[in-house]
């Protein structure tokens, strides 16, 4: 079969943009697959790693203040191994030349602390009393380096630290305010480690803990000593407990890992489908035209599995080629999004390791792939019977008459071209898939990120509408916030919310949220679905995201418990409705109005945070004025809200937009491959056409008049393809704490359509200029 | 080699003048002379053969006078056409308006039935015969609709040839008609070109290796080499059924 294989390398030559295309496609599958495995094996392994080496505890719990010496007492709680305490506070970073107002959450560092162990870089054993190791991130905002001095206000006094150098700490990889918005800011907030002794100091709050690390002993579960540490705990004023699966440390790294499986399953198939798509096609088109060729063989006496070995080959060698081919580009690309990560999550390791499995499986998943691609595109060798092929293939559709009206209405040429689409309409289904598919991918790929951009964009510009957010030091009256307001110059609007951390307590199921007080004619904070929906908050009631509904098992119209220890007075937890179930994109918020606090609560209206909006230019001005109160403890500007949300979502912004420009890519190719493939298979039609002497515009004629009308069928099929495709990617996106709809706007499909359009006319002229290239004298010499 | 056997008696009108024809096909380094320097005249209405061996040049002069291939030197002119001068639109042009073609293997378009294969001709001439008729003539109306695949080899040649008269040229030219069909239908073929060339009086070229074909030809035109080694003229050509192929 040594000559064989030869005329198939020869037609593989001839078909070379087709095979080169298919193994483009097949390779950015591959591409995506190893990138986004080892950067999330890395992540995991890493991340994980961090939280194991640097002991992070069973069970969280906070605290207002406990007596260090009463710690031991948690011990006697049935399922509390061991316990551990640290003292934390916030003091507030003075920097030079601005009135910022900066918070540090700083945490008391000793060298025999047993749990939530922190890094220091430079290690140190003992750390002096006024020195201060700072977050890396805020150290690099403000350009702080090791041998700085620094002046910070605790409790209304002013004290000078050395910076020795960063600290790490393994529950704060995404340090942020309780209530702050949905990502970093370390403009403003940032953790820092200071000497046990140095922190009491400061915080004057000698032998005492705040946080509590506790180490369940083995067979117990969190659910078990739940209910101790309540009892235990709320005399110390509780703030509530967090296991360890829960805490934002191990979240961040679980919840990024678990949002991108699904993707990694689901962009590389998509791939996968269009490469086999594309070989099938291709080998289907080769087997056709060989035809004779392997009737003659069958003739001599080969068999159907000495000719198909062949072809298989060459699924072998494309599963091959698109699998070596991006391992170093993916590699590098997964090293990329592993230290971007790595460095906004606050993660001191940095070591990135390539996984052979990972390659290992990519190897077997293409090559399968094509082999499964080429055995359905060359099956039909097993159907051809050696007599039979020595005739041409007899054509598809039978006597296609074109209806009067239209037959009436076309020329000579356009009638060639309604014929021979009517009677291959399976040659125009595949050019109508081969435009429908890429048609999809480009609408839907890039529309995740428009997606999400918008749902940030709403969060800021939509729902939360204030310039900065000023967190109080403690709770204070509307009157009292009405003065303040009034008394600072240059403030438009301000308002006062409220945020207290609760513990509801659905059918089964209990979750620790932030219940919002906000004001029921609010102009600054609004409660919106990813609909548009608005909604206002109830007296007599909470508004709570579907996220929070389902965790919690409850729907609209349940009743749910709130226990807190600020609003329940009574110690009792509080019975109230759930008015309404909203569905929004991300977070589990719940609502209620100041006056529902009231009612529910008997608690009088008060609030813990100011929503502040500036009149135009004196944004300075009321900074200036707000940094000279003291009940402070930061202020968010909404600004760099969206700038820190585009950080936090840089990693996934890229690598979607690398997935939605080579879907790009993809579907050009793609639209060559076949349309060029449907034409070359009539080279010797067309080839007649031009010796009867037909001119090159008539023939230009035919195949535009073919392709245009492939090309609207493809895009009319595009549209069920791009709602299955957007139904598989929501589901692939979709967590318990984000649900992001993904909208097909009018402007991605006319992007979409602008593609498919724009690659079509580009195929067909570079068609066209190889369809007049030809020798005419060769078309003729061969036989149809 | 001249056309120094030319009847002196002719006074029919030239339609096809060839100078010095030279081409060559290059591959990479290797120059092959396929024609060398031919000199050549055909007369209006004349039914020419053009004999010759595998490898002598004949399909090739075939293809340059049907504007499919072009010359590396020399002239050709048909009428008073230079066709050497054309580019690939005027041979178009030249092609659609002058010249009809039958090939060995037919090139039928697949898609299209026995009719519209002719009617697609007709089509591209200004003064186009009636595709009908023609396929009557043929003898094959009753399988108008009949698509190539579903046609015996004899009968996709003759509608063909039905095709290539629809046009109505002036100049039919044929690269080995009959050489995949079996000796009756290949004179059933043969009889259709006469039968045009004497009805229409158009000229016709069919080139061959088939000797017997030659005995039907007004002019016979010996091809080895490269050039034309000799040329023969039937003062009294033989009806295809008196040959004894």
């Amino acid at each position: 079969m040594r000559q064989y294989f030869k005329n198939v390398i020869r037609t593989i030559l001839q078909n070379k943009i087709s095979y080169l295309g298919a193994v483009f496609i097949i390779a950015l599958g591959s591409l995506v697959y190893i990138a986004m495995s080892d950067f999330l094996k890395n992540l995991d392994r890493e991340g994980m790693k961090y939280l194991d080496d640097s002991r992070l505890s069973d069970v969280m719990a906070s605290v207002e203040g406990m007596p260090s010496s009463d710690l031991s007492r948690l011990e006697s709680i049935e399922g509390v191994e061991n316990t551990f305490g640290r003292l934390e506070g916030n003091i507030r970073l003075i920097p030079e030349d601005s009135d910022k107002i900066i918070t540090l959450h700083v945490l008391a560092y000793s060298p025999d602390d047993t749990m939530n162990l922190i890094t220091l870089e430079p290690v140190y054993d003992e750390v002096n009393s006024d020195e201060i190791f700072l977050g890396k991130n805020i150290a690099d905002v403000y350009g702080i380096q090791k041998g700085d001095t620094v002046n910070v206000l605790a409790n209304g006094r002013n004290y000078e630290l050395k910076v020795s150098g960063i600290g790490y700490a393994s529950e704060y990889l995404n340090p942020m305010p309780d209530d702050a918005l949905y990502s970093p800011d370390y403009s403003i907030y940032d953790i820092a480690i200071m000497s046990r002794e140095g922190l009491e100091k400061l915080l004057n709050r000698e032998n005492i803990v705040t946080n509590i690390g506790i180490e369940l002993s083995r067979g117990y579960s969190y659910s078990d000593v739940y209910y101790g540490l309540e009892s235990m705990l709320s005399q110390y004023g509780y703030n509530g407990s967090t296991p360890r699966k829960e805490s934002d440390a191990y979240l961040c790294i679980s919840d990024e890992v678990e949002a991108y499986e699904m993707i990694i399953a689901v962009i590389p198939t998509i791939f996968m489908a269009v490469t086999v798509f594309m070989l099938y096609i291709i080998l289907k088109k080769m087997v056709d035209k060989d035809r004779q060729l392997i009737g003659t063989l069958k003739a001599f006496g080969t068999t159907d599995m000495e000719i198909m070995k062949v072809y298989m080959l060459q699924g072998v060698l494309i599963g091959i080629l698109g699998a070596i081919l991006p391992i170093l580009p993916a590699e590098y690309f997964a090293q990329y999004l592993f230290l971007d990560d790595m460095n906004y999550y606050n993660v001191p390791s940095r070591l990135f390791t390539i996984y052979p499995d990972t390659i290992f499986k990519i190897f077997v998943i293409d090559i399968l792939t094509a082999l499964i691609a080429v055995f359905l595109g060359v099956y039909d060798v097993l159907k051809i019977n050696p007599a039979e092929s020595m005739r041409s293939n007899p054509p598809q559709g039978g006597n296609v008459k074109l209806p009067p009206w239209l037959e009436a209405r076309l020329n000579t040429r356009q009638k060639l071209a309604a014929t021979a689409i009517l009677r291959n309409k399976l040659r125009s289904a595949v050019i109508a898939v081969a435009i429908a598919l890429p048609f999809a991918m480009t609408c839907v790929l890039p529309a995740y990120n428009f997606a999400s951009k918008k749902s940030a964009e709403n969060q800021f510009g939509k729902v939360e509408k204030y310039d900065y957010k000023v967190k109080l030091g403690s709770n204070i009256t509307p009157d009292s916030a009405e003065q303040i307001i009034r008394k600072i110059e240059g403030i438009s609007k301000g308002e006062l919310m409220a945020s207290y951390q609760v513990k509801l307590t659905g059918t089964y199921k209990y979750e620790y949220v932030s219940l919002m007080a906000i004001d029921k004619e609010s102009e600054l904070y609004s409660i919106m679905d990813h609909y548009y929906n608005f909604f206002e908050p109830r007296d007599d009631g909470i508004i709570i995201s579907h996220h929070l509904a389902d965790r919690l098992h409850i729907k609209a119209g349940d009743t749910v418990e709130i226990d807190s220890a600020y609003l329940c007075r009574t110690g009792e937890p509080v019975k109230v409705y759930v008015t309404e179930v909203i569905e929004d994109d991300s977070g589990m918020g719940a609502y209620i109005s100041m006056e529902g606090l009231q009612n529910l609560f008997s608690v009088s209206p008060s609030g813990d945070s100011l929503l502040i909006k500036c009149e135009r230019g004196m944004d300075d001005t009321v900074l200036s004025e707000f940094s000279k109160l003291k009940n402070i403890s930061y202020i968010v500007d909404a600004n760099n809200a969206l700038d820190g949300y585009n950080e936090m979502m840089g990693t996934t912004v890229l690598m979607l937009d690398f997935i939605a420009v080579f879907s790009v890519i993809a579907g050009i190719i793609m639209i060559y491959s076949i349309i060029s493939i449907g034409v070359r298979e009539r080279k010797n039609e067309f080839g007649t056409l031009m010796v009867l002497g037909m001119k090159r515009s008539e023939i230009s004629e035919i195949i535009i008049s073919e392709q245009t009308v492939n090309f609207i069928s493809g895009i009319i099929l595009g549209i069920p393809f791009v709602i299955m495709l957007k139904k598989i990617l929501q589901f692939a996106v979709d967590t318990d704490t984000e649900t992001i709809l993904i909208p097909i706007t009018a402007p991605l499909r006319i992007f979409a359509f602008a593609i498919c359009f724009g690659a079509t006319a580009v195929s067909i002229i570079l068609i066209l200029k190889d369809l007049f290239n030809i020798e005419l004298t060769d078309v003729l010499k061969e036989r149809e | 080699m001249s056309e120094n056997n030319m009847d002196s008696k002719n006074t029919k009108r030239t339609i096809l003048r060839a100078e010095g024809m030279i081409k060559d096909f290059v591959t990479g380094d290797i120059v092959l002379r396929a024609l060398k320097g031919v000199n050549l005249t055909i007369d209006e209405g004349e039914f020419v053969v053009i004999l010759g061996p595998s490898g002598s040049g004949k399909s090739t002069m075939l293809n340059i006078i049907g504007g499919i291939d072009t010359i590396t030197e020399g002239k050709l002119f048909y009428d008073i056409v230079p066709v050497h001068e054309l580019d690939k639109a005027g041979l178009t042009d030249y092609r659609r308006k002058y010249i009809g073609f039958v090939f060995q293997f037919y090139n039928l378009m697949p898609n299209l039935s026995a009719i519209e294969n002719i009617s697609l001709a007709a089509e591209l001439s200004e003064n186009p015969l009636n595709p009908n008729e023609l396929l009557e003539a043929v003898g094959l109306l009753a399988r108008a609709d009949y698509y190539p695949a579903k046609m015996s080899g004899g009968q996709q040649q003759r509608v063909a040839i039905a095709r290539a008269l629809c046009k109505n040229p002036d100049l039919l030219l044929c690269d080995e008609p009959t050489g995949a069909l079996d000796i009756k239908t290949g004179v059933e073929i043969l009889k259709l070109l006469l039968d045009f060339n004497r009805r229409y009086k158009k000229t016709v070229i069919i080139v061959t290796h088939n000797a017997d074909i030659a005995l039907v030809a007004d002019k016979v035109i010996y091809f080895r080499d490269g050039n034309i080694e000799k040329i023969q003229i039937n003062e009294k050509p033989m009806n295809p059924d008196e040959v004894n192929w």
